[in-house]
């Protein structure tokens, strides 16, 4: 064994949207246990189709992908999948919420009691635990979300343009709030954003996919030093990475 | 506000009676109304009490059936293609036209007026219900299915409670429809020597053009109506009181200033 294998690998992935829309175009991609992957393009490129391909939601028309070396679906009780709204029942508290999946999964309750515990201090809601989704602010919702998804220690992260719906100011706390919460254990990622400066931030590596049908153009290694702070997005290094990618970006345009 | 309201608009009752010169006959005074609520009450209690009683028992029975109708409609799409707009369609049928059919059917008195109230309520109660089961959340669905959860469990913790809104509508609809359901149900299906409920009492004092009394039964329906409705607003705001906006303060409270 010289290589590791790969955690995730796509071989001439297509997808298609009934018979004619071709949505994703030969996607190749292996992935590497502990990277995090960020994924960048143009509004409807098919990033979103790529993750729930990956987690198995939907099926691919084409190619041959593999998770942890078996079949996307039976991977999922590895993965778990944030969505771009926090898609927290309303019905419940905040760490009835984060508990759920645990419960569905057939954990005890004082288990699961004490994993959201955990979790909520990782992400500093312990004050809010009884509250109600509606009574949280979008950052605090989305913090709750990444909570329940962490609850069930999945190794791969699939975020859809989580933190899309903020504000500029929560949108850089959350980003290196993540990074910092992603010290405990290295899970893997994907992170769909449209943002340059979110995706150079967060990402040790960049894919760049270009207008529909989604194919990736380009590839960026971010060797930005970790940890990553507030100050790493006034270094020179990360000034120069958000340029050349915002370039590739807009070279595609026809 | 609504208490000033009301006086007012009994005040312009009294004045249509002084100034227009109507005689009891034809639109008694509200005294007169309490008056004869009063001297009926031998009559009218024991009456209001069997309606209320059909009108209890067929919308109980009608949330019962118009639920379990709704899971097996929702539990497959083609089901719910096939049926949902049969419900609808039925939703449509003016009961009051079937009512010689459920006498044909029942026989006279309760049974026939339970089976009209029941009618009356069971589909809005299916409809809505149907409605809510159905609409779950499709983000909320893919997040159920990354969990690999069962469909009995996606069922009890997904559909169920994102149904209770709209479940807790159709209720009160028909919550609304049955007293008028029995009450119209007894006017035209009930019976002096084994039934005589409110409608049926109408029925009596209508003969006797003792117009008081057609109030007094009015005003006996009405309260019988807000008891119904009363009871469903007490369950939809037991259910719903944490977590749907209907239920929630102006401002809710901000805990945390961080995002």
């Amino acid at each position: 064994m010289t290589q590791k294998n790969p955690l995730v690998s796509l071989h001439n992935v297509h997808k298609y949207y009934g018979r004619r829309d071709l949505v994703l175009s030969d996607i190749n991609l292996d992935v590497y246990q502990g990277e995090f992957i960020g994924l960048i393009g143009p509004s409807g490129c098919g990033k979103t189709t790529l993750l729930k391909l990956i987690a198995g939601l939907i099926p691919a028309s084409a190619g041959n992908l593999r998770i942890m070396n078996s079949m996307p679906e039976r991977s999922r009780r590895h993965m778990a999948y944030i969505f771009q709204d926090a898609t927290l029942l309303p019905w419940l508290t905040v760490t009835r919420n984060i508990q759920l999946g645990l419960r569905l999964r057939g954990i005890k309750n004082a288990d699961c009691v004490k994993t959201a515990g955990q979790m909520m201090e990782l992400v500093e809601l312990s004050k809010v635990a009884d509250y109600y989704p509606r009574q949280l602010s979008g950052g605090m919702k989305m913090r709750v979300s990444i909570a329940r998804a962490l609850a069930l220690s999945p190794q791969i992260m699939l975020l859809d343009e989580p933190f899309g719906a903020l504000d500029a100011m929560s949108r850089n706390r959350l980003n290196e709030e993540l990074l910092r919460i992603r010290t405990q254990d290295a899970w893997t990622a994907f992170f769909v954003t449209h943002s340059v400066a979110e995706a150079v931030f967060l990402a040790d590596r960049i894919l760049i996919m270009s207008h529909l049908p989604g194919h990736i153009l380009h590839e960026v290694n971010v060797d930005l030093p970790h940890p990553r702070t507030s100050q790493t997005r006034e270094s020179a290094e990360f000034q120069r990475l958000g340029v050349e990618i915002a370039r590739l970006l807009r070279l595609q345009k026809p | 506000m609504p208490a000033l309201a009301g006086i007012f608009i009994i005040e312009v009752w009294y004045a249509i009676i002084i100034f227009g010169h109507q005689p009891a006959v034809i639109l008694p005074a509200p005294h007169r109304i309490l008056m004869a609520m009063f001297e009926e009450r031998d009559l009218l209690f024991p009456a209001a009490f069997r309606t209320g009683l059909s009108a209890l028992v067929g919308f109980i029975a009608a949330v019962g059936g118009g639920v379990l109708l709704a899971v097996i409609l929702a539990s497959s799409s083609a089901l719910k293609r096939s049926f949902y707009p049969w419900v609808l369609v039925m939703q449509m049928i003016p009961v009051i036209v079937l009512i010689p059919v459920f006498v044909i059917w029942f026989g006279e008195g309760m049974p026939s007026i339970t089976a009209i109230t029941f009618m009356i309520s069971f589909f809005p109660v299916t409809a809505n219900t149907t409605l809510g089961l159905v609409s779950t959340d499709k983000e909320l669905l893919e997040l159920f299915r990354m969990w690999n959860a069962t469909r009995m469990q996606e069922f009890l913790h997904l559909r169920v409670p994102y149904a209770f809104p709209h479940f807790l509508t159709g209720m009160k609809i028909a919550g609304t429809l049955a007293p008028i359901g029995a009450i119209t149900g007894d006017m035209l299906a009930g019976a002096v020597s084994t039934y005589s409920g409110l409608g049926f009492l109408v029925q009596t004092f209508r003969a006797q053009l003792y117009t008081e009394a057609i109030f007094a039964v009015a005003l006996v329906g009405c309260i019988l109506g807000f008891l119904f409705v009363g009871a469903v607003n007490l369950l939809s705001w037991y259910l719903l009181r944490y977590w749907h906006e209907s239920y929630l303060p102006a401002q809710p409270p901000k805990p945390d200033r961080r995002p």
